[in-house]
């Protein structure tokens, strides 16, 4: 039963961004509630069993470094470690986990149940209290009406989710939930624009009866990286293979025969599909030249029988399915426990927040994860987490946390979303990120671990071993600049051995490791004292050595770049009027309110040449040019 | 509030046979109408009338006709600036223009700042900055060829080109990040692949930019310069080259101090003549500052004319100056050829065969066409007039080095294939240099292309 009537935060969905959410505004001190319509969910995986990916494992230890949760439930779950991209560049090296289902449900609720100030219930949310524009507290179904000063809004796919097998349908958020219809159609009552996505997740399979010896077997590294410096490896679950099968022209075949009942192709789903987490129907009718196409099965637990077929999620009908996968070498006789299905949702037309996740409609109300048009677990606990933290800066009447796009991965996600919106499900790649030589994961403490303690959500212990390990880098950048080996003394075959050439004048160990074919952990050859660097702390100097050069340039860039973001425009500038602008300018200015003029430039349609001129005129207005930032 | 209305003189000052008024913007017809009197419904005129010349009556500010007068109209679809635009053609003298005008700002119109109209034609999309400067160049253009290279321009083949090449880069980029983005294992043949594209449009861009090397006389002109020892007729022939009598000549050494510069025209391509001061040791002080002066405004010749009085012996410095101009781009003149040929002057000019020597009378104006030819050969051999030829102005053939040389160190990464993200990171800086030369701005196209292309996604 709950305690009180009154609280200064609620939260609405305990899914992977709703659980940052509460967890970060509690533990910044206020008295938080997080509702959601079955506690037993709490921190569900409904789709494939893994956390991380390229661009996305970035984002999750970016919430580690901040503070988040997501980061030490995964190092908690882990049941296979990869890191991806080892051999492309250090700047696009990405962790993927995969995780036990069950234990990264438990986890959070142990998490959540230790923080004080946050209390869960299970109930439904069935409209926002507001007045004069601001949001005053929920109405709850069972527990009537409910005070609070914020809410963030984190309801995933439950708003009018829609459920589609071949031509079944029926509503529920996921499988065998309920959805959320009543607090969608007040809220767009109250005048937010929504739209219509659509996802879709794979049919899981019996561990039994799949034939492992036709697959081939994908072991995870030895090496693991844990995403929470707070967890160890000693405490690591028994590590796990997946495997990988494949489609044929069988598998093609029957798909192709079946498009009519598919959801999906019958034109049933009406929403935005994902492109780049395609359905398998789209694969067979985009690429009809592919032979084949890569299925990975993965477990979804130790203690599971249940197998997730990564690639070949669909919305045909459960018997099509089911000839469909057992088409497939090594899965003859594969059976399904769960039908794969299609999902249609409410998404909000994201360029309707602030870069705080705050509604520009009503104040107080912030939103993250799936219901502003993103898809993927890290996406949504990356949003939670700033959506958390910004309505406690809002309760304090403090100014929002906003990190832009040269600082974080989940900078340039938020500044995506608000200012150009998406037109499908956004899934974060590395590729979107323009400074992604100087923001990487291994350098992800340094970038966010101070911002994370001075909010609070980073303990002083954990602040206190951050701080030691940047001195330690510190400490043995300066040695390998200082530490000089002379030609002579050093001996040949150790060079040769190296790669390095015979010296002709006496060199550092750092311009010894700047040169391509030097790895830093074969210095230990002519440099005894490299062997007792700790490995973290070798990949980070090894980075910070050979990408000197690359980092200096980005950072002339990000100079130049937040030169505009510092302009900032006042929250009511006039934008009607100004002579040089165009109608078109105008209208997308006055209804996105960039809060900058960066943001300003990024938005469609707004030419540098408009940008000079609002230059001119803001400064004209004599309005004042705080360059402070956040942080 | 949309842009407002702008209006300006567009045919140069002074009489003419007609001049014509432009006014660009969305009350340019409200406004023609107020200023003229004619058969056409200028408001609501049909899609037939447009861009033809109807005859017209000029009225001023108290509404009397002052001129006969033809205007076209122009819809924003099919005008240069891309907004409504409407052309008053007058007559062309001075009063009748001024007075049009100020009846049309009475009307509503701004008056336009220089370049106004174009920047327009640029905001709206009708045209690219390429094509701007292009238009800039073709209004300067003094000679032939340089009107019609810079017309080129302005039909948009450098801006196509700078597409084209950015669609390659665009789809190099593209591959490289799919394989970061989405755990495609690259095979030896794709980076092999990849280093050949990379290549083929880095070999374009540095043709482009060597080309635009010679191109440069067509824009800057050519600056040629005689110099030589003192008194040996730099001066003379200067003049003969002018045909008329720019330099002082006088037979006492040193009478040319500080250089004068003219300008002829030699096969299309403005050549700006120097008459420089002689080189000689002295030690008269203003001699001496001007013999410094001399050398350093030679270094910045494009081509130099060592001029040597054939009566006369050749010294040592002189022998070292020679040899130097010829493997500058240079020749020599030997001048006075209707006085006798020194012998060590015979003997030199023998002993360097290959090279062909030019012999002048500035006194008989003998070998002034052989001079003339020799030089028009130089030129032209400079500045071969092939289709690469499509860069008008330094800032786009610097912009076209440097994006040439980010593809080469994207090129010396490659090989070295674990570090894709930096090869990226210079092919990317590549395509915002290319961008820059026609001002686009960059979109997410890559992963756009991406997904139309690959089939992506575990």
């Amino acid at each position: 039963m709950l305690n009180k009537k009154k609280y200064d935060i609620i939260v609405i969905g305990a899914g992977h961004a709703g659980l940052e959410a509460a967890a970060a505004a509690a533990r910044m001190g206020c008295g938080t509630l997080m509702v959601t319509l079955d506690l037993s969910k709490i921190a569900e995986l409904s789709c494939n069993p893994a956390i991380g990916g390229i661009g996305k494992g970035q984002l999750v230890r970016e919430v580690a470094a901040l503070g988040g949760l997501m980061g030490e439930l995964a190092d908690e779950a882990c049941i296979q470690f990869r890191l991806l991209n080892t051999n492309r560049g250090a700047a696009v090296r990405s962790t993927r986990m995969q995780v036990d289902m069950q234990q990264y449900r438990r986890a959070a609720q142990t998490r959540l149940s230790g923080i004080s100030h946050l209390e869960l219930l299970e109930d439904e949310v069935q409209d926002l209290i507001i007045d004069q524009g601001a949001v005053r507290g929920v109405r709850l179904k069972g527990h009537g009406p409910m005070t609070c000063s914020a809410v963030v809004l984190a309801p995933g796919t439950f708003f009018h989710g829609l459920i589609h097998i071949g031509k079944e349908h029926f509503s529920g958020g996921r499988w065998q939930d309920r959805n959320s219809e009543l607090l969608p159609q007040q809220l767009m009552a109250r005048g937010l624009k929504f739209g219509r996505f659509k996802t879709g997740t794979t049919p899981r399979l019996d561990r039994k009866s799949i034939d492992f010896s036709r697959l081939i077997e994908q072991p995870g590294d030895a090496d693991f990286i844990p995403f929470s410096r707070q967890s160890s490896e000693d405490s690591r679950l028994s590590q796990v293979s997946c495997y990988i099968g494949k489609t044929n022209a069988v598998t093609h075949r029957i798909i192709r025969n079946n498009l009519k009942r598919s959801a999906l192709y019958s034109g049933r789903i009406t929403g935005t599909g994902v492109r780049y987490c395609p359905s398998v129907e789209d694969k067979v009718v985009k690429f009809p030249d592919r032979e084949s196409h890569h299925v990975f099965l993965e477990p979804e637990g130790l203690n599971t029988e249940w197998w997730y077929p990564n690639g070949i999620s669909n919305s045909l009908p459960r018997e099509v399915q089911e000839t469909m996968v057992r088409s497939i070498a090594g899965l003859e006789q594969a059976v399904i426990v769960q039908t794969g299905y299609g999902i249609e949702h409410d998404y909000i037309d994201p360029t309707q927040l602030e870069p705080s996740l705050q509604s520009k409609l009503i104040k107080g109300l912030f939103l993250a994860g799936q219901i502003n048009g993103t898809t993927g677990y890290e996406e949504a606990a990356a949003q939670g987490l700033m959506a958390g933290i910004n309505a406690v800066r809002s309760i304090h009447a403090e100014e929002a946390v906003i990190l832009d796009r040269s600082q974080a991965y989940i900078g340039v996600l938020i500044d995506d979303l608000v200012t150009k919106g998406t037109m499908e499900p956004y899934r974060m790649f590395t590729s979107r990120v323009e400074y992604r030589l100087v923001i990487r994961e291994d350098n992800t403490n340094e970038r966010l671990t101070p911002l994370g303690h001075s909010l609070g959500l980073v303990n002083d212990q954990d602040y206190a071993l951050f701080m030691d390990e940047e001195k330690i880098v510190q400490k043995e950048q300066l040695r390998l600049r200082r530490t000089r080996l002379y030609p002579g003394r050093v001996s040949d075959d150790i060079l040769k051995k190296l790669g390095a050439g015979q010296l002709s004048e006496p060199l550092t160990l750092e311009e010894l490791l700047r040169r391509p074919e030097i790895r830093y952990n074969e210095l230990g050859w002519l440099d005894p004292a490299s062997a007792k660097i700790p490995k973290n702390v070798r990949t980070r100097v090894e980075i910070n050595v050979k990408y000197e050069g690359y980092i200096r340039r980005q950072n002339l860039e990000i100079e130049r770049f937040k030169h505009l973001e510092k302009m900032l425009i006042p929250p009511e500038f006039e934008y009607q009027g100004l002579p040089g602008l165009s109608l078109e300018i105008v209208e997308k200015l006055t209804s996105l309110r960039p809060r900058n003029l960066g943001q300003a430039g990024r938005i469609s349609g707004v030419t540098p040449a408009a940008i000079t001129l609002l230059m001119l005129y803001i400064k004209k207005a004599g309005s004042k040019f705080s360059a402070k930032g956040t942080n | 509030m949309d842009k407002d209305t702008i209006a300006a003189i567009s045919t140069p000052q002074g009489k003419g046979g007609i001049g014509i008024v432009r006014i660009s913007g969305p009350k340019a017809l409200e406004i023609a109408k107020k200023v003229t009197e004619s058969k056409l419904n200028i408001l609501s005129f049909q899609k037939s009338q447009s861009r033809k010349l109807v005859y017209a009556h000029l009225l001023d500010k108290k509404q009397e006709k002052i001129d006969e007068i033809l205007i076209a109209i122009m819809p924003a679809k099919k005008s240069f600036t891309g907004e409504v635009s409407v052309e008053l053609n007058c007559h062309g003298g001075r009063a009748i223009l001024y007075t049009a005008l100020e009846s049309i700002l009475e009307a509503g119109a701004h008056l336009a700042k220089p370049g106004e109209f174009t920047r327009r034609a640029v905001e709206n999309g009708r045209i690219d900055i390429a094509q701007a400067e292009a238009i800039n160049e073709l209004i300067n253009a003094r000679t032939q060829k340089a009107m019609k290279n810079a017309f080129k321009l302005v039909d948009g083949v450098l801006s196509r080109k700078c597409i084209e090449l950015r669609n390659e880069i665009i789809s190099i980029l593209m591959q490289i990040e799919a394989v970061i983005n989405f755990e495609v294992y690259p095979k030896d043949e794709q980076i092999k692949e990849w280093d050949a594209l990379i290549l083929k449009s880095e070999t374009i861009i540095q043709g482009m930019a060597k080309a635009a090397d010679r191109n440069k006389y067509f824009n800057q002109g050519c600056w040629v310069a005689l110099t030589g020892p003192p008194n040996a007729g730099k001066s003379s022939i200067f003049n003969l080259l002018l045909g008329n009598d720019r330099s002082l000549i006088c037979d006492k050494p040193g009478t040319t101090r500080d250089h004068i510069n003219e300008s002829i025209e030699i096969e299309g391509i403005e050549v700006k003549l120097m008459d420089t001061a002689g080189i000689r040791k002295t030690k008269n002080k203003i001699e001496k500052m001007s013999v410094e002066r001399t050398k350093k405004q030679i270094e910045k010749c494009d081509i130099i004319i060592y001029v040597l009085d054939q009566s006369k012996k050749i010294k040592r410095d002189q022998l070292k100056e020679t040899e130097k101009i010829l493997s500058r781009n240079g020749f020599v003149v030997f001048n006075k050829s209707d006085l006798k040929i020194n012998p060590y002057v015979k003997k030199f000019i023998e002993t360097k065969k290959n090279k062909s020597n030019i012999h002048v009378s500035a006194i008989t104006k003998a070998g002034i066409d052989e001079l003339l030819d020799k030089l028009a050969e130089k030129i032209t051999e400079d500045s071969q007039d092939n289709e690469n030829n499509i860069i008008t102005n330094i800032r786009q053939a610097d912009l076209l080095k440097s994006t040439g040389n980010l593809l080469k160190s994207a090129r010396d990464i490659l090989p070295n294939q674990d570090s894709l993200d930096l090869v990226v990171y210079e092919i990317e800086k590549a395509k915002e240099k290319i961008e820059e030369i026609i001002g686009i701005i960059t979109k997410d196209e890559i992963l756009e292309n991406i997904f139309q292309k690959f089939c992506v996604g575990k």
